[in-house]
């Protein structure tokens, strides 16, 4: 990384600690900045409730936006870089369909009044790793990866239809939790949950790091790479275990949120304008932690009560920041 | 005859090469035995879609044998990666500087962490060097030429330090300074580095001028060898091209004289040769015995000047165009 990289470098993690600072001052309820860094500096306020409210209600949140922004974004980045396709994100290999299909099914068919947040994450996993399985069942059979794309989505739209269905059968009150859960949510998880999903992330981040010359080297297509000693159904599948172990993890505890996989990686590439991974997917993790603390913060609609969905905001405020990126750059590669 | 003292690098054994299919094997190749020596260019040619990049991904081994086997040294399980480089016909479009993509060719000798060590960097260097694309290193791959490109894959492949260099049509969609300038290179770097270099071409030309040996992919799935001269005179570049209107014996078209005149030339050297190649392209029929219509070449310090004689009439030209043209207009008079 030259100089000029690594001072972008340092402006985005200085961006992204203010946006964690914001992120814990803001609320529905107004807590003095003096008070918010004394209990972050572990002393207790007079006021028992603030503590409550920083430690269990905003440093939640705000660690769920951290985690769930960087691991869908390096999620999305793999999945641009597997299929060399700019339009690929962490849903293409039909995951978050397979979540959906799982929670639409204990919510709407299942016989549960208000299945639990545990239930909920449960079936998401479930779903998740059942596509997870297929998907896995056929990249040993298939040689190229766009075919392994079109299966996804494939698979993706068979789990939508059959989503349809059941919402078209089931009742109101049933249907309209499911579409809340599809809305996504950051501000749900005590702090077993976020441990867990740290793990999660963690290790899927972890073999996403150690791919790093991989996901270079299928930059330059399958051929050179393999030229290069590259072993591609080997690398394919440590790719593909990283990518569900990301978005698998946030989808079962958050919801399927979209558009940040998808935006974040260009956003980076077009900040850094470079294709290495060994810069990309630090710095991925870290603009996609900030674009989703930025999100929490206007979804919040600070210092009022009201809370809009984040899958709402995310595409509402990063879309026209892509397109804007893009007409200044005027050229968009994988 | 007598053996060359060259080493073989690469050698094939009943090497057959094609896609599997479920009923049917597409065999593109059968029963091959070739062999690549190390100092050694060998020029890869034969008709579109004969399979020439298919044989070269599967020595490469990018693509399984559907029979046989390729060997590096005689030895069967070698890591192709340290040992051959390649430059494919495959687009590269990702958003990498020059230095970045050259880079690659260390990959084979890095870690997972791909940190660049000193003796990579020197072995990038003199790949650079070699090519003399030191002032393009900082560029981005879009904004190169075809040309620049395809020095930037050579120069790839050399960094990643294999005794054999097999290349997909390095000079297709190039000009004809960028396809010599290539050829040159390559033709150098067997010579200089060693390296045994295979380069399956179209170039007919450039190819005879420069091959050490001629792979040539016939229409029965095998592939004959020799020096480009032997397979010229035993005329099996004709069988396999069959060359429509070319005598690749003497290197030139074949005209027909369709119009009835002859010209007695005069002169000499290669401003002849070209002469007469006008005239014959324009379907005249070229002698050095006496007819009625005589041209006369002269040098006039670096200049050229054509002296047309006819039924006593002389006129001079200073280009060959003035010349054609008047002869043109003198047979529409004549035929008037």
């Amino acid at each position: 990384m030259d100089n000029f990289s690594s001072r972008k470098a340092v402006i985005l993690v200085l961006l992204t600690v203010l946006l964690l600072v914001l992120n814990l001052s803001l609320g529905s309820v107004l807590i003095p900045p003096g008070e918010i860094i004394k209990i972050l500096a572990g002393q207790k306020s007079e006021q028992e409730a603030w503590n409550t409210i920083i430690w269990d209600f905003r440093m939640t949140k705000a660690l769920t936006c951290i985690l769930a922004g960087g691991a869908l974004s390096i999620s999305g980045l793999q999945m641009q870089t597997l299929f060399r396709n700019a339009l690929a994100g962490p849903d293409v290999l039909g995951l978050s369909s397979g979540a959906s299909l799982a929670v639409s099914l204990l919510i709407m068919a299942g016989t549960f009044l208000t299945p639990g947040p545990w239930a909920i994450a449960i079936a998401a996993s479930l779903g998740c790793a059942g596509v997870f399985m297929i998907i896995l069942s056929i990249s040993f059979r298939l040689k190229d990866n766009v075919s392994l794309l079109i299966i996804g989505l494939m698979i993706g739209a068979g789990a939508s239809s059959i989503v349809s269905v059941l919402q078209y059968l089931s009742k109101a009150e049933d249907l309209q939790s499911y579409i809340i859960w599809t809305f996504g949510s950051l501000g749900s998880l005590n702090w077993i949950e976020i441990k867990i999903l740290a793990f999660v992330l963690v290790l899927g981040s972890a073999i996403a790091l150690a791919s790093v010359k991989t996901l270079n080297a299928w930059l330059l297509g399958d051929n050179y790479a393999q030229s290069v000693g590259i072993k591609l159904k080997k690398s394919r599948l440590l790719i593909i275990i990283s990518a569900c172990l990301l978005t698998g993890g946030v989808t079962a505890f958050c919801g399927p949120i979209a558009f940040v996989g998808l935006a974040v990686p260009h956003l980076t590439k077009m900040i850094f304008k470079t294709s290495n991974h060994k810069i990309l997917i630090p710095m991925v993790m870290i603009s996609g932690a900030a674009l989703l603390l930025f999100c929490d913060i206007v979804s919040q609609l600070p210092g009022s009560a009201q809370v809009l969905p984040i899958n709402a905001i995310t595409a509402m405020i990063g879309a026209p920041v892509v397109i804007w990126v893009i007409l200044r750059n005027k050229k968009i590669t994988v | 005859m007598m053996e060359n003292k060259t080493t073989e690098l690469l050698t094939t054994q009943n090497l057959s090469v094609g896609y599997p299919a479920n009923k049917i094997e597409n065999v593109l190749f059968e029963q091959l035995n070739l062999s690549l020596s190390e100092g050694q260019l060998v020029c890869f040619m034969g008709s579109n879609g004969i399979g020439k990049s298919t044989l070269i991904r599967t020595l490469a081994g990018l693509q399984k044998p559907l029979s046989g086997k390729v060997l590096y040294k005689n030895n069967p399980s070698f890591d192709t990666s340290q040992k051959i480089s390649v430059v494919l016909t495959d687009r590269i479009s990702a958003n990498l500087t020059v230095l970045e993509l050259i880079t690659y060719g260390r990959y084979p000798y890095l870690d997972w962490t791909i940190s660049v060590q000193e003796k990579d960097r020197s072995i990038i260097d003199d790949a650079v060097q070699s090519v003399r694309i030191e002032r393009l290193l900082k560029k981005r791959l879009f904004e190169l030429s075809d040309g620049q490109m395809q020095m930037v894959m050579i120069a790839r492949a050399l960094a990643q330090d294999g005794e054999i260099l097999l290349l997909d049509e390095p000079t297709a969609h190039l000009d004809l300074n960028n396809r010599v300038e290539i050829m040159n290179l390559l033709r150098n770097l067997s010579r200089s580095t060693k390296k045994a270099i295979l380069i399956a071409t179209h170039e007919l030309d450039l190819a005879l001028q420069t091959a050490d040996r001629i792979w040539l992919a016939d229409r029965k799935k095998n592939i004959q060898t020799g020096i480009p001269e032997d397979l010229v005179l035993d005329g099996s570049f004709d069988e396999i091209f069959q060359l429509k209107g070319f005598d690749l014996k003497t290197g030139r078209m074949h005209h027909t004289p369709y119009r009835n005149t002859m010209i007695q030339l005069v002169g000499s050297g290669y401003e002849f040769l070209w002469t007469k190649n006008a005239l014959e392209r324009c379907g005249f029929q070229v002698t050095e015995s006496i007819t009625p219509m005589r041209i006369i070449l002269q040098k006039l310090g670096s200049k050229f000047q054509w002296i047309v004689q006819q039924n006593e009439s002389t006129v001079q030209f200073n280009t060959l165009d003035q010349v054609i043209n008047s002869l043109n207009q003198s047979i529409a008079k004549e035929s008037y």
